[in-house]
């Protein structure tokens, strides 16, 4: 083809041209302006904001799916190492603070750093005290076992092995993996503990059923084999009475008078016109409505120590009053008082501690309309507690769908189990038949049963028991054949509990399979319903099930590293119900028991020094209870730990905002009021970027500030709007030093004495009243400490560093001495943070946080600057917050971390001698994954160090994970609004809740230390009184404080 | 490339500006546009575009070889090289890892192990596009409906071409290889159309589209568990419009873009869920897929020539295999499987009933609604990552929760962007034609500051996280 020029045309694209170029200047224009964002279309107004822009245009395109993404970054490398926001305009809606907040880094670079630093060779290994779990089996007998083996005989009962599978595997020291925790570890290792003499171990057990067990029969030789070998601790959940007042057995429920109304979700609802409706209901599927005042049920107590009631409190509830019957009377132990006829409707329950040698414990409802779920009775000792809930006609989709999952949740979570038990799919069986279920229905109702079983009790094993052998009859009723469906129904319960890491107990094979049921019948063990067992037949099945259960424990080999159980506190003092706050240290590792332990003295609990701190503040005996919570991106962020000084200075009062590491404006801060300014030449420097012995302070940053730079806070500055994205709405509350709640108070500047430093002039409210300069410096430290006393009306602090006054015209280069001597006058001033603090009673809390770190990042700074800056602010309570980011490292090696996060521990620790000190694990965090949404690989590894971690140092832990809801709860936040859309951070309501339910268990805890500390009194003045009559209650009192 | 980046947005105007400087000679002009597009393509990954050259060569010589050649039989197999090698690669790339363990789980479940190791090739954007303009080009040559190129510049125009060549539509040579040896005019009119064209598809790709994505649908379809019976509903319908505006703004975008260079691009869709029947739905839908899969696959079958079971047959296969053009999985073939079902079912209706010649505005009204929801439901299988999270998706709209109160995630804002889409997609051609005109008549500093504002405005308002278009996957 000839390439000549074709003749001129008419039609130009001249106006086409113009708009275009016209569009893009006047957006240049805009975009360089300083303009409100509102009016950029890009932001090219700073050097970095334009370096931002230019990254976006050389970032390569997201084209595709995240997979096909990363599979292509893999070919080249990583996926985490492309470039930061690539293709994610994130710039068009976040400011840097935002953006910096919410980009999750690649934390494995703090493995990378610390590769060099040597290990400890290997982790000192605890003696170890191993139970012998087949001579603890052998060395009772049960006559009666004997008897119901001989009777499963009879008919031909194989028997069958529990399924028990791996769920966690770990690397073996020889190569290769091991198992590091089977399904029903956390039920074993608490029998485990019974065996060895832990008198507060408790093996509790709930088991969700359908009419199989409704009236207990089969559990209740489970039980009683149990109780022969590991002993009673109460009878357990009880409801108010049978769920039919016409049929069954009372062993699991208390004996109503007869105007109790009974509701359970299997019945059909009331006609809405009537204006009754079922429910709510929790994991009993079933209530108890009083209808007549007097109504009342009667329990008995068998011995036990303590009762909690479960109850729906709603408008126009009746006073209800717990009497507590011994031979010698009665006493009322508890009174309900009746609620409005407006109030809201909750699930609640009361404690109360029995009375000794209560026999009945008795509800009265002083009127109608009394909601009453059931009493949980437990004993004092160590043992085992089963609690039978059998509803007849329940299902798994009946378990879903007709009870609230938050009373189910919150109910179980209360009844801390360790083992959970779905012994459902009778039903399921017929429903199939008549095809008003499928196998895929089934599987997701069965999965979501277990997953708001584990939401309530995460740390709890869980197990699936097959249905029973169900038959249909012949016309003439004779001859029983098997229901093909079950085949289904156990094929679904299998899949079930492998997917989601259940134990797995064939009932069905045990008892013989297909056509067990006819012998059953021959033998008089079946029903003349040709569906239920009769009482002899549940022995039988109970002892198959019993014996499995106990072969699986003897058979399970005990993991090496032991198993962490739960460890009862003091049963006098009930416990309160935490959301995710334990106490490592009082957990017992049953087969790690260190035989030195038990004659020492008690070690001091976790938190109580922290609490007597607090208690002396409410004394009025100290002024000044600190608080510093070091962290990651949620740290940061401001808003968590907002919520949580707003919640604790509410309490206990405000004695100034703590801790501000000294960096640009930042939205977050202004919120509540503080305003942060950096002007002038400066260079932030990252502890992120450096590889080993980084010069930052504990915040992990500083500042830089050439001469003539200013760096200012107000803290009562003009309220900004929440930085907060997507209209969420964050609680605006001026900061308590402002005018109207202000005294007078200290501020502490930290800076860093260096080679190169100038001076800088210090004011405050403008006015300059102190000199930063390396004339006056402790020369023991780097780290310098400026502590200005200021009065009730300070509110600001500006710092600006000296520089040379502006050259005159002929003034440089005329006389290049004098140039060289002020250039070295004049140079930078290094800051590390500023802390307000006010002589009012109160709570200071420090957030001190840095975006993308990891427990092991402060392990690549200089350990005497975080050391000195954290001593400077000697704190009462020291609050570990990282986790979530190490949570990702799929390749995160446990001895690596435990190494560097316990030295990142011991470090602060040791900087703060008088604090006690709670790690708050990593939130539940998802990963994108091939287009899927994927657990957090290393969450189980991060979790454990940590309580390991927080056992061995005496601290509490919070797992953030498990106060969430468990694992993946972080889907049902961002369904809720709550959490990010990223999976790994949260929205403003979010961190508001997280820090409620921090904090409510911070001050049950408290409360719960308190009433501890009281009951010490108490005996300790009974004894004090028994044994010296002269000694004065004077003396008690004052000890009991 | 993506359209709504800041790349493209530099792109645009530079080539824009040299492409007019130099459009009054030909060869420059075609090497350009060649230059840009693979500049465009490569911006996503250079790799690929070897596998572009490479076919854009093959077809052209096939083109060439087929002119040279009479005989009917050796014409056919020339021909089959074109297909072979369009069709192989597209298979090799797009569908050998699928069906060789469709292949392997099927030995499973007769307890036969097979062991394979897959390819994992990763499928260049766009080559299903690409392939099947390709063998538009080869066929209609071998047809004898379009005379060969004997450039293979002219070639490579038309299947590189930029506005087209990541997401269509799938332009026909017949169609292009006309326009691309006139000199391209771009009068005043039809540049501000060509302006009105790409802002809107950038609005709706990023004021709709990514909304929806962000705000509903992407947070239900990953976990449809966690929300109530409404929220899962309105995620399905919500995807449902979602995918429209995106792969309808992108089409918006390819055709205005196309226009300022002078070409004009078939239009791909014409308000879809508006469609009577599902026949209509087709041919509202992509339309330059279903009219590619009507001229080269279902009237080479037989079309409705035949049998009636020869039809039904022949619609099956074409609709099947429609789907399996979106992706290598199994619940393509099941949503091509459903339309297929539905189109038979249409068909045999029509064959017993006859068409209604005047129906009533309440009759067309529930066959719109029954079509428009034939059209969500199948979408499920369309969107879930597998066929039982699609089957959870479908059960998950029955489930309690619909009521407003337990549906936190319908904010007002989501209802008004849903609204906005409803609307947008119910106002007149002649509307959107005015507004056009209108733009068209005002002067250019006007024009560029209503951009602007435009700009301004989806800055705004846009979702937080830019989406790739869906069809850059298929």
């Amino acid at each position: 083809m000839e390439d000549t020029p074709a003749p001129p045309q008419q039609h130009a694209p001249r106006s086409t041209v113009v708009t275009l170029a016209l569009f893009l200047v006047v957006c240049g224009a805009l975009a360089a302006a300083p303009l409100p964002s509102w009016l950029k279309p890009l932001d090219l107004s700073t050097p970095d904001a334009a370096e931002r822009v230019a990254r976006r245009v050389l970032a390569k395109p997201k084209m595709t799916l995240q997979h096909v993404e990363e599979r292509l970054a893999a070919q080249g490398g990583d996926g985490r190492d492309a470039p930061e926001g690539e293709g994610i305009d994130q710039s068009a809606r976040l400011d840097a603070e935002e953006r910096e907040l919410l980009t999750t880094r690649d934390a494995r670079a703090d493995v990378e750093a610390l590769k060099d630093v040597a290990l400890p060779a290997a982790v000192p290994e605890r003696p170890r005290v191993v139970v012998d779990r087949a001579a603890v089996a052998a060395r009772i007998t049960s006559p009666k076992a004997d008897a119901f083996r001989a009777q499963a005989k009879s008919v031909n009962a194989p028997g069958a092995a529990v399924v028990n599978p791996c769920v966690l595997e770990e690397p073996a020291p020889m190569g290769g993996v091991r198992c590091a925790r089977t399904a029903l570890d956390p039920f074993f290792g608490t029998l485990d503990a019974i065996a060895a003499g832990d008198t507060s171990a408790r093996a509790a057990a709930v088991v969700l059923g359908n009419s199989l067990i409704a009236s207990d029969h089969v559990t209740d030789v489970v039980r009683a084999r149990l109780v022969e070998r590991f002993g009673d601790a109460g009878r357990g959940f009880l409801l108010p009475d049978r769920l039919s007042k016409v049929a069954g057995r009372k062993v699991r429920t208390g004996e109503a008078t007869a105007g109790w109304e009974i509701q359970n979700f299997a019945q059909d609802p009331p006609d809405p016109k009537s204006g009754k409706r079922l429910g709510p209901f929790g994991f009993t599927g079933s209530l108890h409505v009083s209808t007549v005042k007097g109504d009342h049920t009667t329990w008995r107590t068998d011995g036990a120590a303590r009762a909690r009631l479960f109850y729906l409190e709603h408008g126009g509830q009746p006073a209800m009053r717990l009497e507590a019957r011994t031979k010698a009377g009665k006493s009322v132990v508890a009174r309900i008082e009746a609620m409005p006829a407006v109030a809201p409707e909750q699930d609640v329950s009361v404690d109360v501690v029995l009375p000794a040698a209560t026999r009945e414990l008795v509800l009265v409802a002083e009127g109608p309309g009394a909601q009453v779920y059931g009493v949980a009775l437990e004993g004092e000792g160590a043992g085992v507690v089963v609690d039978t809930i059998g509803v007849p006609a329940a299902s798994a989709q009946l378990y879903v769908e007709a009870t609230s999952e938050e009373v189910f949740v919150r109910q179980l979570r209360q009844r801390e189990p360790s083992l959970f038990v779905a012994m459902l799919g009778g039903n399921e069986v017929r429903s199939l038949d008549y095809k008003t279920i499928d196998p895929a229905r089934f599987d997701a109702y069965l999965t979501e049963l277990l997953a708001r079983a584990k939401s309530a009790a995460p740390e709890s094993a869980c197990l699936i028991v097959s249905p029973i052998d169900a038959v249909k009859a012949s016309a003439a009723g004779e001859e029983l054949t098997t229901r093909p469906e079950i085949d289904t129904v156990i094929e679904v319960q299998r899949a079930v509990a492998k997917r989601e890491g259940c134990a797995f107990f064939d009932l069905f094979a045990a008892m013989g399979g297909k056509g067990s049921l006819t012998r059953f019948k021959d033998k008089g063990f079946l029903s003349e319903d040709l569906v239920h067992p009769t009482w002899r037949g549940g022995d039988v099945l109970g002892q198959l099930f019993a014996d499995a259960l106990v072969q699986s424990w003897i058979d399970t080999a005990v993991p090496e590293g032991g198993i962490a159980i739960a460890r009862r506190r003091d049963a006098k003092v009930p416990t309160p119900r935490f959301a995710g706050l334990t106490f490592p240290s009082e957990e017992q590792a049953v087969v790690v028991v260190k035989s030195d332990r038990r004659d020492a003295p008690a070690p001091r609990r976790p938190l109580a020094r922290f609490f007597e701190q607090l208690r002396a503040l409410e004394r009025g005996e100290v002024t000044r209870v600190a608080i510093g919570q070091l962290g990651a991106s949620h740290t940061a962020g401001q808003m968590w730990t907002d919520r949580m000084r707003e919640r604790l200075t509410e309490r206990f009062g405000n004695a100034g905002r703590g801790f501000i590491s000294v960096g640009r404006e930042s939205k977050r801060l202004a919120s509540t009021g503080v305003v942060r300014t950096l002007e002038g030449g400066f260079e932030i420097a990252d502890g992120r970027e450096v590889m080993l012995g980084g010069t930052v302070g504990m915040s992990g940053t500083k500042a830089r500030l050439e001469p003539g730079a200013r760096f200012a806070v107000d803290f009562c500055g003009k309220l900004a709007p929440s930085a907060a994205k997507g209209g969420a709405r964050h609680a605006h509350k001026r900061p308590a030093s402002c005018p109207e709640a202000r005294s007078a108070g200290t501020l502490q500047i930290a800076w860093l004495a260096t080679p190169d430093m100038g001076s800088a002039d210090v004011a405050v409210d403008g006015t300059t009243v102190a000199t930063i300069s390396p004339e006056v410096r402790n020369l023991d430290s780097d780290v310098q400490l400026l502590r200005l006393p200021i009065d009730e009306a300070t509110a600001s602090l500006e710092i600006v560093v000296h520089a040379p006054a502006p050259k005159k015209a002929h003034g440089k280069g005329k006389d290049p001495e004098h140039d060289a001597a002020l250039d070295e006058r004049f140079g930078p001033v290094h800051l590390l943070s500023v802390s307000e603090e006010r002589a009012r009673s109160g709570v200071v809390l420090d957030a001190v946080g840095l975006p993308g770190t990891t427990g092991m990042t402060p392990q690549r700074w200089r350990q005497d600057i975080v050391a000195e800056e954290a001593r400077s602010r000697d704190w009462d309570l020291l609050v570990t917050a990282w986790g979530t980011n190490e949570a990702g490292i799929a390749s995160l090696d446990e001895v690596t971390y435990r190494h560097h996060f316990t030295r990142t521990l011991d470090t602060l620790l040791q900087a703060s001698p008088r604090a006690d000190c709670l790690i708050i694990g990593a939130s539940d965090r998802q990963d994108q994954k091939h287009g899927e949404w994927r657990a957090a690989p290393a969450h189980e590894l991060v979790e454990r160090v940590q309580r390991q971690v927080a056992a061995d140092r005496g601290c509490a832990f919070f797992s953030l994970r498990t106060a969430m809801g468990g694992a993946g709860s972080v889907g049902a936040w961002l369904a809720r609004g709550l959490a990010n859309v990223d999976h790994v951070h949260f929205t403003a309501e979010g961190y508001a809740k997280l820090g409620d339910l921090i904090v409510d268990d911070l001050l049950a805890a408290y409360a719960h230390d308190a009433a501890l500390a009281a009951a010490a009194a108490q005996e300790e003045l009974a004894r004090a009184q028994g044994d010296d009559g002269n000694r004065t209650s004077t003396d008690v009192d004052r000890r009991g404080g | 490339m993506l359209f709504h980046s800041l790349q493209f947005l530099l792109f645009l105007p530079l080539v824009f500006a040299f492409y007019w400087a130099v459009v009054d000679r030909p060869v420059l002009r075609k090497v350009l546009l060649v230059v840009a597009s693979l500049i465009f393509y490569m911006a996503w990954n250079p790799a690929p575009v070897v596998l572009l050259v490479w076919l854009t060569i093959v077809d052209w010589g096939v083109g060439r070889w087929l002119r040279r050649t009479e005989h009917r039989l050796a014409r056919k197999a020339i021909l089959s090289l074109s297909i072979l090698n369009n069709l192989g690669l597209l298979f090799l790339f797009k569908y050998a890892d699928w069906l060789t363990q469709s292949v392997v789980d099927a030995f499973a479940l007769v307890d036969v192990h097979l062991v394979y190791r897959p390819l994992g090739l990763i499928l260049p954007v766009g080559l299903s596009f690409i392939v099947f303009q390709g063998m538009s080009y080869t066929i209609d040559v071998y047809r004898r409906e379009l005379a060969t190129r004997e450039s293979w510049l002219d070639v490579a125009v038309y299947m590189t071409f930029f506005p087209h060549v990541v997401a269509g539509p799938i332009v026909r040579a017949s169609d292009f290889l006309p326009q691309v040896d006139e000199r391209p005019t771009l009068d005043d009119a039809r540049g501000a159309r060509a302006l009105v064209r790409i802002a809107t598809g950038m609005f709706k790709k990023l004021v709709i589209a990514d909304f929806l994505a962000a705000n509903i649908v992407d947070r239900v379809f990953a976990d449809p568990g966690n929300y109530s019976g409404l929220e899962v509903t309105t995620a399905v319908v919500a995807y449902t419009l979602q995918i429209y505006y995106d792969f309808s703004a992108y089409s918006d975008i390819a055709i205005g873009t196309a226009a300022l260079f002078g070409y004009v691009l078939k239009e791909n869709f014409d308000k879809p869920y508006l469609s009577k029947n599902l026949f209509e739905f087709w041919r509202r839908w992509h339309s330059s897929l279903g009219s590619w899969l009507r001229d080269y696959l279902y009237i080479p079958l037989g079309g409705n020539r035949g049998s009636k079971a020869r039809t039904i047959v022949n619609l099956m296969i074409t609709m099947i295999l429609g789907g399996v053009w979106h992706g290598a999985d199994w619940r393509f073939v099941a949503w091509g499987l459903a339309h297929g079902i539905g189109l038979t079912i249409t068909r045999l209706w029509w064959w017993t009933f006859g068409k209604t010649k005047n129906p009533t505005w309440v009759a067309t009204a529930l066959s719109t609604l029954a079509t428009f929801i034939i059209v969500v439901e199948c979408r499920i299988v369309f969107r879930a990552k597998d066929m039982l999270h699609a089957k959870v998706m479908f059960l998950e709209q029955w489930k309690s929760g619909w009521t407003l109160s337990s549906s936190p995630n319908l904010s007002g804002a989501l209802g008004l962007v849903l609204a906005a889409a409803v609307v947008g997609h119910l106002v007149p051609h002649r509307l959107y034609d005015r507004g056009a005109a209108l733009f068209a008549r005002l002067p250019v500093v006007a024009r560029a500051l209503v951009l602007v504002g435009l700009a301004l405005f989806i800055k705004e308002v846009a979702a937080f996280e830019v989406q790739p278009f869906i069809y850059f996957k298929f």
